[in-house]
């Protein structure tokens, strides 16, 4: 019981068309609905309804959605959440196009986090039955699903206080300002088994670093790398590899300039997974391994 | 064709109404502190001293109209249609990169 994932993103886009060739074509999500102005898109092999939404005007986050396991779950949540001391609202059915019952609550930091139960199924595209292992008819990067989201937050322990105490998540690896410290500077957080869900770094309250999508492996981020090169995405980072998660990766941004990220490897995770520390003085290895140290651009180009 | 004098150091570049500011100094063989490049940061804001530009589709949070009005413009979103004068903060690190290969290709920035 619990939170079982990430389930969708909400973003800001200046232009909703350009936003749709670039998550549709370049990317390869497909379209599965438009209402009320948004657009709703899936990776592949996601069987729910959507997990990336676009609403025109502006940039950044609107929300970041969570799918529980059982109904029981949105009450509880509903209490801890109250308990906590933050202000719980329900989202009803239909609200959120093809998203049932939920609950609703802005951080401390100003994000808002959404959790639901139930999405309309639309199914993976291979197929369940004696499936091939990727569907015909791929578009550019073709990634199969949503991976994490990044933010930032003045208060990054507040926030990982939250997700741990209140949405039972685990920290798979922390900031500290040194050896010794139990002050989070950074926190990566899951309740997959992946090495996070959702992640948080320090900057200002309510801002989007990125969202990541999966893919399989190291070949498949450089053959994204050339995708972004044929069609004139620009780059902020990579190919290259995260100390932090081990994770390969190239971050790159959206034509409105939300960063995106290309994701794969990193380490299987479990409840007890014990959590990695790096020191401060040791970001710069840990956020970009390979060139060990931070651009000027990871800090402060936020949406 | 139109030029761009870049404050304080009157670097004159060449540009183009179909160019934006940040696409033009990167013909030169120059750069600069770039974020998103897509409107939707605002790390790219340069002070328009002088003439007029186009503006590309950009975010409010990124410059805000208050900004705007007070000539402030994205160097990634601005398309110079006449001579421009920009000025270029020394924290946004202007930098020749490549000013032997843009000389090159044609490109001929020169210091007044």
């Amino acid at each position: 019981m619990g939170v079982i994932r990430l389930g969708f993103v909400e973003v800001r886009v200046t232009d909703l068309d350009a936003a749709v060739r670039h998550y549709q074509g370049s990317l390869g999500l497909e379209v599965t609905g438009q209402a009320n102005g948004k657009v709703f898109l899936k990776g592949w092999d996601e069987w729910d309804h959507h997990s990336v939404v676009l609403q025109p005007g502006g940039v950044g986050l609107v929300k970041m959605a969570f799918k529980v396991e059982g109904d029981q779950d949105l009450e509880d949540f509903e209490k801890r959440i109250a308990a906590w001391g933050l202000t719980v609202s329900r989202v009803h059915r239909g609200e959120d196009f093809a998203v049932g019952e939920g609950i609703s609550t802005e951080l401390p930091s100003g994000h808002v986090v959404q959790l639901y139960r139930e999405m309309e199924t639309l199914g993976v595209g291979t197929g369940t039955e004696n499936p091939d292992p990727w569907p015909e008819g791929q578009r550019g990067m073709a990634v199969p699903r949503l991976d994490h989201v990044l933010v930032t937050a003045e208060d990054p322990h507040l926030f990982a206080r939250f997700f741990t105490e209140v949405l039972d998540f685990h920290i798979s690896e922390r900031v500290v300002p040194q050896a010794g410290s139990d002050q989070i500077l950074g926190a990566w957080l899951f309740r997959t088994n992946t090495p996070h869900d959702v992640a948080v770094i320090p900057g200002p309250n309510g801002k989007l670093h990125h969202f990541a999508f999966y893919l399989d492996n190291w070949y498949e981020v450089l053959r994204a790398g050339d995708i972004m090169a044929k069609t004139g995405i620009p780059v902020d980072v990579g190919p290259t590899r995260h100390g932090i998660t081990r994770g390969q990766t190239i971050y790159f941004f959206d034509p409105s300039g939300n960063r995106n990220e290309v994701f794969s490897g990193g380490y299987i995770t479990y409840p007890d997974f014990p959590c990695i520390t790096w020191t401060a003085d040791q970001l710069g290895k840990g956020i970009f391994y390979i060139q060990r140290e931070l651009n000027d651009r990871f800090t402060t180009v936020l949406t | 064709m139109v030029t761009i004098y870049l404050m304080p150091s009157w670097l004159t570049i060449a540009g183009s109404p179909q160019a934006t500011v940040w696409e033009a100094l990167q013909a030169a063989g120059y750069a600069m502190r770039m974020g998103c490049r897509r409107g939707g940061c605002g790390i790219c804001q340069v002070r328009l001293r002088a003439g007029r530009v186009q503006m590309g589709a950009y975010a409010e949070t990124a410059l805000p109209e208050e900004q705007r009005s007070q000539g402030w413009v994205l160097a990634c979103r601005a398309y110079p249609v006449e001579d421009v004068e920009i000025e270029i903060r020394d924290d946004q690190h202007l930098r020749p990169v490549a000013p032997w290969w843009a000389r090159v290709a044609g490109n001929r920035p020169s210091n007044r």
